[in-house]
């Protein structure tokens, strides 16, 4: 043992020993005791009861109550995935032909606001969309007044089509990148049109980043909780703000636990999904 | 292919997305200036009164402070633990090192708020008071996968075989680093430095269910606050945040360029 | 000041063989130089002598003790790699002070053997450049005198003049050569360039697909060498297939593939039957425009007189010596002569001879 410890064999288990340990005590371990507890019972009176029952996921499965609130979450997951890459194709295509100048400032501003607490922005939107805001001061302006677009899923929508924009740009504008520029030239000089060049030739190629960037937004909305807790309201629940309604407010672990893994699950599926569109395509390799 | 006036059209609307990005934000600020007692927008009149206020309510100094302190001792953890693991991870060659690489990377695949209740319930089903060094550890997991990458990434980029060079001419492992490897990794650690810092200072997710009363970070005593007030007090401290977040990233624009930091040339 | 040997090492990545089993030994300040194709395993064995590799077989000793648990920085090597490997966070100086200062040596001391070092490879004025800024046979140089200036039991250069033109290269080979051996540094010198190896070094050291092939002084390479490889290795050489018809007193008749009878020293195992390849390098054959005179080949031991019957392609002056190319049946022969020859008109037909006596063979 000695001997290994001053092998160079031993350098590289070192060096990980620290982060393995932190990793395997405060990562792995919270996760399977996270998965133990959504198999525990629970009762008002009781707290957490140690004994094994699928009634957690019944719940969350079957009920139409909580289904609604899946269905609710993937249909918010979905419709920002959708808009982040429409609001979000046209800026990467003009970082494919803006100056150079011109792209680090772009760059620079769509990506600044990720260094700003999400808390922050949120009530930022609140500010516009709420009471007394501008998008009501502007709507009244113009003689349609009580426009308060706070606490609906459109809110919802909004903020985290801020939050997540610079992902799909991101990812598009790596994947267009890779398109070899003589491809486009060579669709021109065979008489296509700028507009069809561009749906014909650039938008095919740059199909794995449009794939890999919604499937980001999609997992990374999925899971969100400050955007629909601030933005949404009471009223407007998803998985997350469940859960968390569920463990600090109800302080019932069991099922808030059930949430975690359900949401966990939705999570890794959408990863899967784009580690496989990655892996199909050279293009998207780069992004992970 | 794309032509003059199409480019023209893409920077206009390209400008017009950096204007909703920025928006939220340059409201904040804007707001935190109002003269008026509730939120309206344009705010009506100018004054620092709630800064005034802010700098006066001992919760936000508190988690001000708490933050702060979380943010420190979070990046310098994560920059060191992610500098070794690089290490092994980028010099060595070992059994189990595809495995322990996409490990260390999993905590960007989870969502922070399924983290913290997992370190929530782990921690109470061993008896543990949740305190600051929860939540430093918790930071310091979210923080780890981007220590990593940017290391690995400085360390990658290095001159080949210096490292062998300063071996040959006498250096010990620990001399070849600290005279060779660390100098020449120095601006991937100070990313990897201030990007954790602004994860940690600006984390909601994690902290949520880690914070205590007594242990509250700033973005999760704004949350709080903003859940039961609507009013500019909050404007003037997130205007705050959002300042020490700018100032973070200025350091990163002149040691990296932020572009680099995401992976895009 | 060490000898070096190297015990049947092996070194493998993965399924791959790198080096599939060398054993070498280097005398106390001998200068060996290494060759072979890229790709043969030059660098691996440097890195393996410099401990930067452990081997996965086999043994290394440095004076007759084994250096494999011994670390790279506790070796007393000095390396100079292919790709310099400068530190570029530091000025020319301090890149050489370096190996110095692990050295623990006192300051002065350290400024005056830097000095001295950056005026050997020309480098005086450059003292406080930052490595960045250099040439690239600016930083070669940088790199040797870095490794010089230890004063190293071992020196281990790999391709370190690749870089330079002709002039400065065959300078610097002249003072590696020259502080080699008023060191006494025992050096291996992996390079591309024979005639670099064959200038500088005193042994050469031929290696293919991770083995060493043949070990000798420049000159029994060139003139025994020990089979085809290493002939075109090593010079060049014109390379024809034949059987040995006859064996006669360290001659053999051999009748090459055209039918062509033909004479060549031959080793002592040679027998009759044997399928030979026959070596002939482009100096040691001439061309002319008649046949030479030849004596009846079956009968008498034949003296001299080979002779094949071919047409002049092309002929090329490459300084002192011109290049001609001879077509014979299917194949192209290379011959050089000095300058100056008288020469028969390109396209004209010409006989190729040489002296039996230069030609080798080698069992096919
Ligand atoms: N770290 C490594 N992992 C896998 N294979 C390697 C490694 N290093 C070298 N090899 C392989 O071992 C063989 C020998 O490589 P080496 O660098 O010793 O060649 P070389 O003789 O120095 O060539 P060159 O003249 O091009 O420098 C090559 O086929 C190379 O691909
Ligand atoms: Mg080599």
């Amino acid at each position: 043992m000695r001997r290994f410890l001053t092998s160079r064999h031993a350098t590289p288990w070192l060096l990980l020993l620290p982060a393995s340990v932190l990793f395997a005590v405060f990562f792995v371990a919270p996760f399977i005791t996270l998965g133990i507890n959504s198999f525990y019972d629970y009762g008002r009176m009781t707290g957490i009861i140690h004994v094994f029952t699928w009634k957690n996921y019944e719940k969350l499965w079957l009920d139409e109550y909580y289904l609604s609130v899946i269905g609710a979450t993937f249909r918010l997951s979905s419709i920002t995935a959708l808009v982040t890459l429409v609001i979000g194709y046209p800026v990467a295509l003009y970082l494919t032909v803006a100056s150079p100048r011109a792209k680090s400032w772009v760059i620079a501003l769509i990506l600044s606001p990720l260094l700003v607490s999400v808390i922050v922005r949120t009530f930022g939107w609140a500010i516009i969309l709420g009471k007394n805001g501008l998008i009501e001061r502007v709507f009244t302006a113009i003689g349609i007044p009580g426009t308060d677009f706070l606490h609906t899923e459109a809110a919802v929508v909004v903020g985290l089509v801020n939050v997540l924009t610079p992902f799909v740009v991101l990812s598009v504008a790596t994947s267009l990148q890779s398109i070899d520029p003589a491809v486009p030239l060579a669709a021109a000089s065979l008489g296509a049109s700028p507009l069809r060049v561009l749906s014909r030739v650039i938008l095919p190629l740059s199909l794995p980043g449009i794939l890999a960037g919604m499937l980001i937004v999609f997992g990374l909305a999925s899971a969100t909780f400050v955007t629909p807790a601030v933005l949404g309201g009471a009223k407007f629940k998803v998985l997350s703000t469940l859960m968390y309604q569920q463990a600090v407010i109800l302080q019932n672990w069991p099922f808030a636990a059930a949430i975690a893994v359900t949401l966990t699950l939705i999570v890794l599926i959408g990863q899967g999904l784009q580690n496989m569109a990655a892996e199909r395509s050279r293009y998207g390799a780069s992004l992970r | 292919m794309i032509t003059a006036a199409m480019r023209r059209c893409l920077g206009a609307y390209a400008a017009l997305v950096c204007l909703l990005a920025v928006l939220p934000v340059l409201i904040i600020v804007i707001e935190s200036f109002t003269a008026s007692d509730y939120v309206v927008f344009p705010p009506s009149g100018f004054s620092v009164k709630w800064y005034v206020e802010s700098l006066q309510r001992e919760e936000f100094l508190d988690s001000a402070l708490l933050s702060l302190w979380v943010a420190v001792i979070a990046s310098v953890v994560a920059t060191a633990l992610g500098t070794l693991v690089a290490l092994a991870l980028v010099r060595f060659r070992f059994p189990g090192r595809r495995v322990l690489q996409s490990l260390f990377m999993a905590p960007l695949s989870v969502p922070g708020i399924i983290f913290g209740l997992a370190l929530l319930q782990f921690l109470a089903s061993w008896g543990v008071a949740r305190d600051m060094t929860a939540v430093i550890v918790g930071h310091v997991i979210i923080a780890l996968p981007f220590a990593i990458r940017f290391v690995t990434v400085a360390l990658i980029g290095m001159v080949a075989n210096v490292e062998l060079a300063a071996q040959s001419l006498g250096a010990s492992p620990w001399v070849v680093f600290r005279r060779v490897t660390l100098p020449l990794i120095r601006p991937g650690v100070v990313a990897s430095l201030v990007f954790a810092f602004i994860l940690s200072f600006d984390d909601v997710a994690v902290s949520l269910f880690l914070a205590t009363p007594g242990t509250m970070t700033l973005p999760v005593r704004i949350y709080v606050y903003i859940d039961q007030n609507y009013d500019p007090l909050i404007t003037a401290v997130s205007a705050i945040v959002v300042m020490v977040a700018f100032l973070a990233l200025g350091a990163i624009e002149r040691t990296l360029g932020i572009g680099r930091l995401f992976g895009l040339r | 000041m060490a000898t070096v040997e190297l015990l049947d090492v092996r070194k493998s990545f993965g399924a791959m063989q790198a080096v599939a089993g060398v054993s070498l030994r280097i005398a106390e300040g001998e200068f060996v130089a290494l060759l072979g194709p890229s790709g043969c395993g030059k660098t691996t064995t440097l890195n393996l002598i410099a401990g930067f590799l452990e081997p996965t077989g086999g043994d290394i000793r440095f004076d007759g003790t084994s250096v494999a648990r011994l670390p790279p920085h506790r070796r007393n090597i000095g390396v100079v790699f292919q790709s310099y490997a400068l530190f570029p966070h530091m000025t020319v100086a301090q890149n050489v002070a370096f190996g110095l200062e692990m050295r623990k040596l006192p300051k002065p001391q350290v400024t005056e053997r830097v000095r001295r070092a950056l005026d050997i490879v020309h480098l005086g004025q450059m003292e406080d450049r930052n490595s960045r800024q250099l040439s690239g046979g600016q930083q070669q140089r940088v790199a040797l005198a870095r490794a010089l200036v230890i004063e190293p039991a071992v020196l281990l250069l790999d391709e370190p003049l690749s870089n330079l033109d002709a002039a400065l290269r065959e300078q610097m080979r002249f003072e590696i050569r020259e502080i080699q051996q008023r060191v006494g540094i025992t050096t291996v010198f992996v390079t591309h360039d024979q005639s670099e190896a064959m200038a500088a070094a005193d042994r050469l050291v031929v290696m293919d697909k991770g083995v060493i092939r043949q070990v000798g002084t420049a000159r029994e390479i060139y003139e025994t060498p020990v089979d085809p490889f290493v002939a075109g290795f090593i010079g060049q050489a014109n390379l024809i297939a034949g059987t040995i018809d006859r064996v006669t007193g360290g001659q053999a008749q051999v009748v090459l593939e055209d039918g062509t009878r033909v004479v060549a020293s031959c080793r002592p195992d040679a027998h009759a039957g044997q399928a030979v390849m026959l070596m002939v390098r482009p100096e040691d054959a001439s061309v002319s425009a008649v046949a030479p005179p030849v004596t009846a080949p079956s009968a008498t031991p034949p003296s001299g007189g080979n002779a094949l019957s071919g047409t002049l392609l092309r002929a090329s002056l490459l300084g002192a010596t011109i290049n001609l190319g001879v077509a014979v049946g299917e194949r192209s022969l290379s011959v050089s002569v000095p300058r100056g020859t008288a020469l028969p008109p390109v396209g004209s037909a010409v006989f190729v001879t040489w002296d039996p006596e230069r030609a080798l063979l080698f069992p096919a």
